[in-house]
């Protein structure tokens, strides 16, 4: 899981224009942007940032996910966030000046745009509209920590992986469909249970009718919550 | 149970949130500015109300929590003096997520959510602060999920432990009042498991019970 096979290229304006993040800058702003940053390439399993490692950059991704979790001593971990392209991670140093708090492993083959703490910090202050969307990100995944502190504390097994499972579901066709692949490793360090309770689990909501999987795809039903 | 009064720049001077403003924005937000009280065991927001204020607190502590249809609670967060809540519905527009009840008696400063963007758009420093003060929570929020997922009731109870610990004469003591009850629906377990484990640690050395404060010794994170 070593940060090797990295490498980094050049980035153009479109590149940057096309990131949610960005969009509000201004095309002098993007043009100065695009002379400072870097894009890095990272193969699947290698890690981008290290918990502890000291914070001196933002990272956007571009293409493939990415996951960011901690883990503890013997090595067992807990997923905070899978992250998709245009999601961005490693603001919370760059607001805070604290070390790394997680871990973030390439799921896949990965290319992010890297943006120093100083440049980050000008774009920040120059552009309120790019300070909000900052915020409103912040509050997304405060809020997802804090359903997942709740089903945590409140919730048994069957209650964490229905409640995943319709919070990663999109909209298709007025049918609620989770397109997004997660193993049932992901899931299992994504709720706090093991990978064969999340086996059974799934196994006893398909066999009960509250969720049909279709090849890669699995649909939910209207009654998923709560089926226990 | 609440009642307003009014608001001098003095006080705003004290609050960190305003911390980077000048007299002419304090000038500003003192006439938006309300301050109400709130007696012990008031609510001050209900989960899935809609959101249209900012509260500061200037004296007392509230909780923020999430409840289930059976009554059940988890505590997300106790808040103190110089701390806010409420902005994640205005940065958002989405209803209130968690409540938001007092301790304790509470004397609070709202501000309407127009008033707050109108202040934010105007005012990098206080955007700046309202990110800190996100991050921090953030930090703690994925903290309390990792010894949820990760770790038993002994580590939870120790994290939580230190995580409220001040610094006084070289020692890490929990000066602040915590209930069982309190301790154990911040860390997702019972009263008694809370009750045994704390018994436990005291039982252990790890922990030291004096009147009303806990002094925390060294060993505390290898309890279990």
């Amino acid at each position: 899981m070593a940060g090797s096979m990295s490498g980094t290229s050049s980035v153009s304006t479109t590149l940057l224009r096309n990131v949610p993040l960005l969009s509000v800058l201004s095309e002098e702003e993007i043009a100065l942007l695009t002379r400072v940053v870097s894009r890095k390439s990272y193969a699947r399993g290698s890690l981008i940032l290290g918990a502890g490692d000291p914070t001196d950059s933002l990272y956007i991704l571009i293409s493939g996910r990415i996951k960011v979790f901690m883990s503890d001593l013997e090595g067992k971990e807990v997923i905070l966030a899978i992250l998709e392209p245009n999601e961005f991670v490693g603001e919370m140093g760059l607001i805070d000046n604290s070390p790394r708090s997680a871990n973030v492993v390439a799921l896949e083959a990965c290319e992010l745009v890297c943006i120093s703490k100083p440049d980050f910090k000008r774009c920040l202050a120059d552009n309120f509209d790019m300070a909000m969307t900052v915020m409103r990100g912040l509050v997304k995944r405060l809020r997802e920590a804090d359903n997942q502190i709740g089903s945590l504390a409140l919730m048994d097994v069957f209650g964490r992986v229905a409640r995943l499972l319709l919070e990663t579901a999109e909209v298709i066709n007025g049918e609620k469909v989770v397109t997004r692949k997660l193993s049932k490793q992901d899931i299992a360090r994504m709720i706090g249970a093991s990978r064969e309770m999340v086996s059974r689990v799934m196994k006893h909501l398909q066999s009960a009718g509250y969720i049909e999987v279709r090849g890669d795809t699995i649909i939910i039903r209207e009654n998923i919550l709560p089926p226990d | 149970m609440a009642r307003p009064a009014s608001v001098s720049t003095t006080l705003l001077h004290n609050v960190p949130l305003f911390a980077g403003l000048d007299e002419a924005q304090l000038s500003v937000l003192v006439r938006v500015i309300v301050r109400k009280s709130f007696g012990r065991n008031a609510k001050i927001i209900g989960a899935g109300d809609p959101t249209d204020s900012l509260y500061i607190i200037i004296d007392g502590r509230v909780k923020v929590m999430l409840s289930d249809e059976h009554g059940r609670e988890v505590i997300l967060s106790i808040l103190g003096r110089g701390e806010f809540f409420g902005e994640m519905g205005l940065l958002d527009d989405s209803p209130r997520s968690a409540s938001v009840v007092t301790l304790e008696p509470c004397e609070l400063l709202s501000i309407s959510k127009g008033d707050f963007k109108r202040s934010l758009a105007e005012n990098f420093d206080l955007s700046l602060m309202v990110m800190r003060g996100l991050v921090k929570r953030l930090r703690e929020a994925d903290g309390k999920i990792g010894s949820l997922a990760l770790m038993d009731v002994y580590g939870r109870v120790a994290r939580l432990l230190l995580e409220i610990a001040e610094d006084v004469d070289g020692e890490k003591v929990v000066v602040k009042k915590l209930s069982k009850q309190d301790i154990a629906k911040m860390i997702g377990a019972s009263r008694e498991m809370v009750s045994r484990v704390m018994k436990d640690l005291q039982l252990g050395g790890y922990i030291e019970v004096r009147g009303r404060s806990i002094v925390l010794r060294e060993n505390i994170l290898l309890a279990d």
